[in-house]
């Protein structure tokens, strides 16, 4: 009866415990690998930048997102050969029963998924995933997030993340 | 039946306190399997010895029963500690699945170690309660809230800032949303574009039809 009662307890606890360990087991996988860019930025620092004051028209709405946000993580490579095998493997690793799927999308050679991940009516935490033959983007941002502010936010960046990731330098 | 000579002697080495245990066991089988209409006479006596040994041993121990009832206690200890397991294994995930903050380390870092010459070429951060010499106060906020990588403890890159300098950090957070952003918009003009297609097909099926 003990065994009964002990197992699937254990059971549901290590499957806990696995299913976000998965994604951070992928990070922790490439990001020392040269061919990748690994930024990483902490609730600490969301809660400086956000104090930051500038000239930017656009940068009230920008701070209202950025001011519930709590972490970001990317890991991103560019100009790679595998990186449709990069995609399929970082996608049997997004644990589906605790991530709803929001996007699909794929365009040309390009593979385009979104997961998130809310209680309630509140998301708090979003999942990106980008994969064609020669790319691989694998985002991961924490806290409050309001999709349609986001949405509305590239009339304001004049930048193209896609880009500008690429250009990033790989770990500092 | 064994043979009675052979069990003549085990119980005269029995008596003497020679037997083995495998011996007594198989005396008292001898026993316990042989009626006392079957036995010689010689034995009878014996035999009724064995069987008050035999009876004596078959009742229980009271201790028995106190281990039967003490099941339950131990049982409910078991449960308990698998839902201790699980709150523990619910915990680590919990920490897991957000990056953790560095308040803790931060403030038990020593301010004056913390300076650094960038820190004059910050942005000033304001708070709603700056005083006017804000020169001082807004550097000395500064420094208690840059971050720094943690090198105290054992270094674990994915938690580690990889910008320390605030507008880098600025640059690679627009950068994200901008992606993130153009993605969900990506998938909105798709799914438009899929629609009108669907409006389109319906106008012609009206019109075939009309």
């Amino acid at each position: 009866m003990k065994k009964v009662l002990l197992l699937p307890l254990l059971f549901v606890a290590a499957t806990l415990s696995a299913q976000n360990d998965a994604i951070n087991r992928f990070f922790s996988q490439y990001m020392d690998d040269e061919r990748f860019t690994v930024v990483f930025v902490s609730p600490k620092m969301f809660n400086i930048v956000s104090k930051i004051s500038t000239d930017d028209k656009d940068w009230e709405s920008f701070r209202e997102v950025i001011g519930d946000l709590k972490g970001l993580r990317v890991l991103t490579a560019d100009s790679i050969a595998d990186g449709m095998k990069l995609y399929k493997e970082a996608l049997d690793k997004v644990p589906a029963t605790e991530y709803e799927e929001l996007v699909t999308v794929r365009d040309g050679k390009e593979n385009v998924r979104i997961w998130v991940k809310d209680s309630g009516n509140v998301i708090n935490e979003l999942l990106l995933l980008v994969g064609s033959p020669n790319q691989f983007v694998l985002l991961s941002l924490a806290g409050k997030i309001d999709l349609d502010k986001i949405s509305s936010l590239s009339k304001g960046l004049d930048i193209d993340g896609v880009k500008h990731l690429e250009k990033a330098k790989t770990k500092e | 039946m064994k043979n009675t000579p052979d069990i003549r002697e085990l119980l005269d080495r029995y008596w003497e306190g020679e037997t083995s245990l495998e011996e007594e066991r198989r005396i008292k089988a001898f026993f316990a399997a042989t009626p006392d209409d079957d036995l010689p006479e010689e034995f009878r006596q014996e035999a009724r010895w064995f069987r008050i040994l035999q009876s004596e041993q078959a009742v229980e121990a009271p201790g028995v029963h106190r281990m039967a009832l003490s099941a339950r206690p131990t049982r409910w200890y078991g449960i308990a500690a698998a839902i201790v397991a699980l709150l523990c294994a619910a915990g680590v995930w919990w920490r897991l699945s957000t990056p953790g903050p560095v308040e803790q380390i931060v403030q038990s870092r020593p301010i004056e170690k913390i300076e650094s010459p960038k820190l004059h070429d910050l942005p000033v951060v304001t708070t709603p309660d700056n005083t006017p010499e804000t020169g001082q106060s807004s550097i000395a906020e500064t420094k208690s809230t840059k971050p720094f990588r943690l090198k105290k403890r054992a270094p674990n890159p994915v938690e580690d800032d990889t910008c320390e300098d605030p507008e880098k950090a600025l640059a690679e957070i627009k950068a994200a949303l901008a992606l993130v952003s153009s993605k969900i918009n990506k998938s909105k003009e798709t799914l438009d574009k899929g629609l009108q297609e669907v409006d389109h097909v319906d106008i012609l099926l009206k019109r075939k039809n009309g």
